[in-house]
């Protein structure tokens, strides 16, 4: 009982009720998320790669060359990498499938040739955006096993 | 100059350190051509089945935003100057707006780029406790932000070990197939690459480390019944991070805002007044 009394939850209570309100409150909507392993803002649930891995036949990455030169990812900082690879892995299989309108198609071309010569401050004119689909040897090594082009664009 | 009020000083002492490393971190993000302004109007929002996400995009805020590059500007430059008017001045509405502005960053940020980057939760947590006066509201309040932290590195643990993937000898070398296939297809030479390709190959190795980080993440779930170890633990977050840069090519240092709360704060204070860093009145 001793160690009940020195608790967090338990000092809370007795001094600000308010505050112990608002905290277990949060903490069963976390839990309730935790049950139905559905993160939800601001209730979030940190698995950190939990989930069962399964190994893949192949591995798909992209490749955005601008004028011929590639971008290199591993150059780039977290935030600005993830912009790039998070929003083409998003926009190329919507573009592979034709599910953006020419409007869409375009208006996503031209941020991200913006973004890009923005970030390396040049005034290079063609982008080239291709799939690739890789796998693996014992030795860890990737292979590539096709290119398929998912656009080009040249700046007006 | 520092208030002779105890409490009133370890306040503002918190107060410099929290908002400086927030600081670093809005600096990491500018330099990372990734604030608001420098998005260079993205064209999509990737909506999502989260509704606080479904609600945000619905109001238009976050286009609205991102597509007036100066108001984009505002919205970032009032992140230093919430901040700048939280220090001079310690009134606490400064520091609720720069919660609602690391808010509106963080929706944004995950709407623009459609994945949820958990790295800029700890920034909002942390801020809330300096939203209160009273000295009790505050302590209790930066308790919680403390529980906050172990949670988020036990309950990755404990997910490892629910899910079971802490037991799939394979997984972290499934996952690095995936994770650090532009690194390996683009510098293949780089140290980092080397990392990779080692634990891809060898998987007895890579299980093993999976396992050690597992070990890790529970050793949080002590903070939780004592504070007597929290000093090793503010070192295991620390560890976690480099190790999560060299192996998974993450840098996840923005998360460690939350391990200020693993502090000695008393020890903080005595070394910030002997070193004369700053003075009290």
């Amino acid at each position: 009982m001793e160690f009940l009394k020195n608790t967090f939850l338990f000092r809370l209570f007795r001094q600000d009720k308010l505050l112990f309100t608002v905290i277990i409150i949060y903490m069963a909507c976390v839990f309730y998320h935790v049950l139905k392993q559905r993160e939800e803002f601001p209730f979030f649930l940190y698995g950190m790669y939990s989930l069962k891995e399964k190994p893949q036949d192949t591995y798909t990455a992209y490749s955005i060359k601008v004028d011929d030169t590639e971008i290199k990812y591993s150059k780039l900082r977290d935030a600005q990498r993830e912009l790039i690879t998070s929003t083409v892995d998003h926009a190329a299989p919507l573009l592979a499938e034709g599910k953006l309108s020419k409007e869409d198609e375009n208006k996503f071309k031209v941020w991200l040739m913006n973004y890009c010569l923005d970030m390396r401050m040049t005034s290079d004119s063609r982008m080239d955006v291709i799939k690739l689909s890789c796998n693996y040897d014992s030795a860890g090594q990737v292979k590539i096993l096709t290119k398929e082009p998912v656009y080009s664009y040249v700046a007006k | 100059m520092l208030p002779n009020k105890s409490f009133e000083r370890e306040f503002q002492i918190k107060a410099y350190f929290v908002y400086g490393v927030a600081m670093y971190i809005c600096f990491y993000h500018l330099i990372s051509n990734a604030m608001l302004a420098q998005m260079q109007q993205p064209p999509f929002i990737f909506t999502d089945t989260e509704w606080v996400y479904q609600w945000y995009s619905a109001t238009g805020i976050p286009q609205f935003i991102t597509s007036h590059t100066v108001l984009a500007s505002v919205f970032d430059i009032s992140l230093l100057v919430t901040t700048v008017a939280f220090l001079l001045s310690k009134k606490r509405i400064f520091s609720i707006l720069f919660t609602l502005a690391a808010l509106n960053y963080f929706l944004t940020y995950n709407l623009v780029t459609g994945h949820h980057y958990h790295g800029l939760v700890g920034l909002l947590f942390i801020s809330l406790p300096f939203w209160f006066k009273s000295e009790q509201r505050f302590n209790f309040s930066w308790e919680a932000v403390r529980y906050y932290f172990l949670y988020v590195f036990s309950s990755a643990g404990l997910w490892k070990i629910l899910r079971g993937s802490a037991f799939y000898h394979d997984q972290l070398s499934n996952i690095l197939k995936q994770q650090q296939i532009n690194l390996l297809l683009q510098n293949p030479a780089g140290y980092k690459a080397h990392i990779a390709q080692f634990l891809i190959s060898h998987t007895d190795f890579s299980h093993l480390l999976l396992l050690a980080n597992v070990v890790l993440q529970l050793s949080f779930a002590i903070g939780f019944f004592t504070k007597k170890f929290d000093r090793f633990l503010f070192w295991f977050a620390i560890m976690f991070v480099i190790a999560n840069f060299f192996v998974m090519g993450i840098l996840s240092m923005e998360l460690l805002i939350l391990d200020l709360t693993l502090l000695n704060w008393e020890k903080v204070e005595a070394w910030v007044i002997k070193k004369e860093i700053v003075t009290v009145e």
